[in-house]
């Protein structure tokens, strides 16, 4: 091959532009061309090295741009999303590093559920101009936002997040129902809590994850960084301080009667709250409890019937089984872009059970007797 | 341009169209701001008119924000705005009674080189600074449009009017120019080249 065509494959692969054929050609060329490799690499390191730091030059050019449109008589008033409220030209809102990480993390999720963003979306961004807050997803579609304060919340798939117009006056509080994982901008003066289920978690400046879906078992607060503090509403006066990689597990029926709890609580040997670690499958870094952040849904040795939860608010799918013997098949994996298909016909890959779809219903049926 | 700017384009686009999300429309101007400064000082000298052109470019995606929805590749089709807008603006200034895209007296310094990022040294980030501002205007515009704002080379033949294969034509001998001013640098640094066979 001629050194012209050469280049031009080089060329195809920065751009983005070369076939699989063609990034195998090249591969295959480059062996005979070691002298080229030095030369290549730093060019391909060129090519991906990031742009000087230019926020600042384009907040300027943007605030020139609003007083132009402002003078032209262009109605743009802002202040109006309240989904980053409120919009005054404090250190607090501006985003921060970290944050813009987030939203890079959140591209690809954005990507694949734009769709279903757009139509849960309306619920909070027609909310009236004052401070409080409601967003809430629907099953098959999750989101992101910044509080009032820049704490980043990403909301998992049916899920619910409230906050009043008092957030962040004194203390900055929010309740959840369903998952979601803080990255809380730090601020002593003014404790983050959130209310979820029975329980209260109070934290200073951290990121966790919290998930608290109503009809599940457990109440899980899984931590990256930072230490939390955790209180709950009717179980005791006591507090656990929970550290970072650490989990806190409360099961739900802790919260009833003593008598009710005898009746209907098969697993009275299990403790009502544990503290674990928090796990990771196989050579992965992420930890399994943070992982649908990254848009993978990751599970490990769980039972049929908790992975089927899952699916259902990941796909916005309904899941019933003709058996609940079904329970007694556990499953290990991770999915990230596989359809609903694809995902149960992994599964059966490993265990024995057909499946039919009518729109959003899927119906199982196991083998087990 | 690459798949996560496109998605993330994409979802402002949606929320400016849906919502009139003005922080969406905010963060599309951040995000596009430093592309869209490159390409038309690259047409237009005087800064202020660069600012307004851009300005200009961002008002009309605001008052067509209703439509957005429409547009399938914002970026590109705001790119050929501001070019428009741009050789509009050369027109009416008489400068010159034709007005060529391959004219740019192009002095783009949008090429970002963190030597300490690149492990190369200072010597080397400037000879590779060099190669890229001596490459013919169109060369360079070709590479610039690729390499920092990701577009496809169909993207690129639309904005400057050219045939998709002059975009591959054009961005292989930057690359390969770039790659000689590399290699020079290594022959020298090093006591016996490589592959000599002494």
């Amino acid at each position: 091959m001629d050194q012209e065509q050469l280049w031009k494959l080089i060329a195809r692969k920065l751009a983005g532009e070369a076939s699989e054929d063609e990034l195998q050609e090249l591969q295959n060329q480059l062996r005979l061309n070691p002298d080229l490799h030095y030369s290549l690499q730093t060019i391909y390191d060129l090519w991906h090295s990031t742009p000087a730091n230019q926020e600042k030059f384009s907040e300027n050019a943007y605030s020139h741009h609003v007083e132009r449109m402002a003078s032209k008589g262009i109605p743009f008033k802002e202040n109006e999303t309240p989904d980053i409220l409120p919009a005054e030209h404090s250190p607090h809102r501006k985003l921060r590093p970290a944050a813009w990480f987030g939203l890079l993390l959140l591209v690809g999720l954005a990507a694949a559920t734009l769709f279903e963003l757009s139509a849960s979306h309306p619920k909070h961004l027609v909310t009236t101009k004052n401070t409080a807050g409601e967003i809430i997803t629907k099953n098959g579609s999750k989101t992101k936002f910044l509080l009032p304060d820049g704490t980043s919340v990403w909301l998992n798939a049916g899920s619910r997040l409230n906050y009043d117009s008092t957030y962040g006056n004194t203390i900055r509080e929010v309740s959840l129902s369903g998952e979601a994982f803080f990255d809380v901008q730090k601020n002593a003066t003014k404790p983050f809590i959130i209310h979820a289920g029975k329980l209260n978690i109070k934290v200073l400046g951290t990121a966790f994850n919290v998930k608290s879906y109503e009809g599940e078992k457990t109440i899980e607060t899984s931590l990256i960084r930072g230490s939390v503090e955790v209180t709950f509403n009717d179980l005791s006066s006591g507090k656990i301080i929970l550290k970072a990689n650490q989990k806190l597990v409360v099961r739900n029926d802790a919260f009833k009667p003593r008598h009710q709890q005898n009746h209907e609580s098969p697993r009275q040997t299990e403790p009502v709250v544990t503290i674990a670690h928090l796990s990771h499958l196989g050579g992965d870094s992420t930890p399994v409890e943070t992982a649908w952040i990254d848009n993978r849904l990751i599970f490990n040795d769980e039972s049929f019937l908790d992975l089927a939860k899952k699916m259902e608010r990941w796909y916005g799918v309904e899941i019933d089984f003709n058996s609940p013997k079904a329970d007694s098949l556990h499953f290990t994996g991770i999915f990230s872009r596989e359809t609903v298909e694809q995902a149960l016909n992994a599964l059966r890959f490993s265990a024995p059970f057909t499946y039919s779809i009518q729109n959003n219903q899927i119906h199982i049926v196991t083998n087990q007797n | 341009m690459s798949r996560i700017a496109a998605s993330k384009i994409a979802l402002l686009q949606t929320r400016i169209a849906r919502f009139e999300d003005q922080q969406a429309y905010k963060e599309l101007f951040l995000m596009l701001y430093p592309s869209f400064f490159s390409l038309v000082s690259g047409i237009i000298k005087s800064k202020p008119v660069v600012e307004e052109i851009i300005s200009d470019v961002f008002i009309m995606v605001w008052e067509k924000r209703k439509e957005l929805d429409l547009i399938n590749n914002l970026k590109l089709y705001c790119f050929v705005s501001a070019k428009n807008l741009s050789l509009n603006y050369l027109e009416k200034q008489k400068r010159s009674a034709t007005v060529n895209i391959d004219d740019f007296s192009n002095t783009l310094s949008s090429l970002y080189l963190d030597p300490h990022q690149l492990m190369i040294t200072s010597e080397m980030r400037d000879r590779i600074s060099k190669s890229v501002d001596e490459l013919p205007a169109r060369c360079k515009m070709i590479f610039i449009l690729v390499k920092e704002n990701g577009f496809k080379y169909g993207e690129v033949a639309e904005i400057m009017k050219i045939s998709t294969k002059t975009v591959e034509n054009q961005l292989a001998i930057a690359l390969r120019k770039i790659s000689i001013s590399i290699n020079f640098d290594l022959s020298r640094s090093l006591p016996v080249p490589l592959g000599t066979g002494i």
